[in-house]
């Protein structure tokens, strides 16, 4: 066997997988996601660290062509692959690895780039002369207009912020969300929305969902405060709940996290203080749910999610709220979080807004596929 | 007493290196494997498969970067490791045995506040560019701890040569009276390191910060240069603080390498355990705790070495 087959045999061992999480693709991203631990792979942060780019769900058309530029910054041997129902993401990770070992056709996939020509100094591109505005100082600095997303880690699906940049400080931000197709309910409002509805659900399948959606939002905020085995643990806990594992184990799990996130001050000390939204103004802006019950900082939220999982878990009594707040409103849940979003970040230095966009964690499905009882 | 080597002590130096940081390497993959529970002892090939992805993985690149400086700070971790791993005896030898051998530990550490800095800003990316400031902001912070951490067992032994200060720990480890500068050295490997705690630079809510842009061997080097790091860092506090080969029963290498393993494992352990200290808050720390903290160490054992005589 020649070096590069040898060294591809066992490169195609671990992949690293780039999920792109789609709204209305989320049952997709949870098995993607638990099938990646479940192999060993790893999930890529950046498109330079992946081989693989897993598309979760249907995207529509500015979507797609977001996924098509990130698709383009893959370094190779690389490969797409598309799952639009839980059921054949594991074929399609076997795809994947299948079209990864094809070395004929990276071959010719890499034939087919093309590699950009050395620029003078004095044309970079399309590139506009970055333009200066005042500062929270009063000092006129350069400016850099970037958009958040909709593809970066741990990060609502869909979700694309635009924002100025003033060094690392956000200056003014829009938040919007980009689309995906589905037919199906919001897949964490789901019991929820049938209840309302007066279908028949079984209060044990709303309460491990009303869990896994805690677990889920909490698990994504513990990666981006850098507590990597939290949010492995988190993770674990969700699939637990979400997958046919007993009941027990989930519990104890979850209650050993709970204590030890309640027991890190570093973590506390990190993350305190960082978008205050007391009771009184999330009431003002319409926000429900455990935002409003929690009623504070990003920490807050954070131990209200693990909380809340905690007593879904211990078969109390589940009210007919979804994961975000009232589903029988006008506007899903998730409006006001999501509006409440530039009002918070603008001042924010990048690390500390991104925090507090977990902290709230708007649910683009539920944005896009109507998640009120009240809309048509 | 260390003893003047024949040439090849530097290849053999850039092998256990690489040994090291590959057993480093290996020992998260592990710990990870097992947290995320997925089969455990399996994960330890993950170095090996990880380096043969990225050495088959194509270079990418930005547009307008500035290629030479940018491939250059990436490359310069693993250099600078090695260079720091030069002052370090392994029992009884050492490659270089600089009479301020401690003081090019340190140099060599603040080099890296170049290379950091360069293999962010080259590649022309915001993600880039904000890593390589967090370096700089979180380097501020600990960069002067880390001066006086230094400064305690240079004081204690009256000199700066590293084999000084193993031959004077023939009494008591200086980690045992000189706790607090053990720490804040512990804290800034992993600082200068960017893991754990201190793994602000690469962070994921930066998609990598400094590893966000390059791919195949630039990213290779990156990622082994931060795991070679830690080893260097590791192998220098077994000659500072933790008495270099001295022990009953095994050779004094061989000891050197035991203590050098068991400090590489504990920062190994507290890299995925605690969340990450973002630049600003560390400042209070670094500057209104670990620095008089830092200084009164320094003071103790001054007047601990004047009692004495």
């Amino acid at each position: 066997m020649g070096l590069t087959e040898w060294l591809r045999s066992a490169a195609t061992r671990r992949p690293h997988v780039l999920l792109v999480p789609v709204p209305g693709g989320t049952q997709v991203r949870l098995a993607a996601q638990r099938l990646i631990v479940e192999r060993g792979w790893v999930e890529a942060t950046s498109p330079a660290g992946a081989d693989v780019v897993l598309v979760c769900g249907t995207p529509d058309v500015r979507l797609g062509r977001a996924v098509d530029m990130v698709w383009e910054q893959l370094p190779g041997p690389r490969a797409r692959i598309s799952s639009d129902s839980d059921a054949t993401v594991a074929d399609a990770l076997d795809d994947g690895v299948r079209q990864l070992d094809d070395l004929d056709a990276q071959r010719r996939d890499a034939g087919r780039r093309v590699s950009p020509s050395p620029l003078a100094d004095d044309e970079p591109g399309d590139l506009p002369m970055a333009d200066r505005a005042e500062d929270r100082d009063g000092l006129k600095l350069d400016q850099l207009h970037i958009q958040l997303g909709p593809v970066l880690p741990d990060w609502p699906a869909g979700l694309v912020m635009r924002v100025a940049l003033q060094g690392d400080v956000i200056q003014h931000s829009a938040a919007e969300v980009w689309g995906g197709h589905s037919v199906h309910d919001p897949f964490w409002d789901a019991g929820h929305l049938q209840q309302l509805r007066g279908e028949p659900v079984t209060p044990a399948e709303l309460r491990r969902r009303l869990a896994a959606a805690h677990l889920d939002s909490a698990a994504r905020m513990l990666a981006l405060a850098g507590w990597d085995d939290a949010a492995t643990a988190a993770n674990r806990v969700r699939d637990l709940v979400l997958g046919s594992g007993t009941t027990a184990e989930a519990t104890d799990r979850l209650t050993r996290l709970h204590r030890r996130v309640r027991r890190s001050r570093l973590l506390r000390w990190s993350t305190s203080g960082l978008g205050v939204l007391d009771r009184k103004a999330a009431l003002a802006r319409g926000i429900t749910g455990p935002a409003l019950r929690a009623g504070g900082d990003g920490y807050a939220r954070l131990c209200q999610w693990l909380t809340e999982a905690q007593l879904a878990l211990r078969e109390s009594p589940v009210g007919t709220d979804g994961p975000r707040g009232r589903l029988d409103g006008t506007t899903p849940p998730s409006q006001p979080l999501l509006d409440v979003l530039p009002g918070l970040t603008t001042g924010l230095d990048l690390a500390t807004a991104r925090l507090v966009i977990a902290s709230l964690d708007p649910d683009p499905d539920e944005l896009l596929l109507g998640a009120a009882v009240g809309q048509p | 007493m260390t003893e003047a080597t024949p040439w090849v002590a530097a290849p053999v130096a850039a092998l256990l290196l690489a040994g090291l940081a590959v057993t480093a390497a290996a020992l998260d993959a592990v710990l990870v494997a097992r947290s995320a529970g997925s089969a455990g002892l399996v994960a330890y090939r993950a170095p090996l498969q990880e380096t043969a992805r990225l050495l088959l993985q194509r270079r990418r690149t930005t547009l307008a970067p500035d290629a030479l400086l940018w491939r250059f700070g990436g490359a310069a971790l693993v250099t600078v490791a090695l260079l720091m791993l030069a002052v370090v005896p392994l029992g009884r030898w050492v490659v270089v045995d600089l009479p301020v051998g401690v003081v090019w530990f340190n140099a060599m550490d603040v080099l890296l506040w170049a290379a950091v800095w360069l293999a962010g800003w080259g590649a022309n990316s915001v993600y880039g560019l904000v890593g390589g400031y967090r370096y700089l902001a979180q380097a501020l912070s600990y960069e002067l701890p880390l001066m006086f951490a230094l400064v305690a067992p240079a004081t204690a032994a009256a000199s700066l040569r590293v084999g000084d200060i193993v031959a004077a720990q023939s009494g008591l480890w200086y980690a045992v009276w000189m706790p607090v500068s053990f720490v804040v050295y512990l804290g800034s490997v992993l600082g200068f390191a960017m893991v754990g705690p201190f793994g602000y630079p690469a962070a994921r809510d930066i998609a990598d910060g400094v590893l966000a842009e390059p791919s195949g061997v630039d990213r290779l080097l990156l990622l082994a240069g931060r795991h070679a790091l830690m080893v260097a860092g590791a192998a220098f506090a077994v000659p500072l603080f933790l008495g270099g080969g001295a022990g009953p029963l095994l050779p004094s290498w061989l000891w050197s390498l035991v203590k050098t393993l068991l400090v590489l494992g504990v920062l190994v352990g507290l890299r995925r355990r605690l969340p990450t200290v973002r630049a600003d808050r560390f400042a209070e720390l670094g500057w209104l705790v670990a620095l008089p903290l830092a200084l009164a160490q320094v003071l103790v054992v001054s007047l601990v070495v004047l009692v004495r005589g």
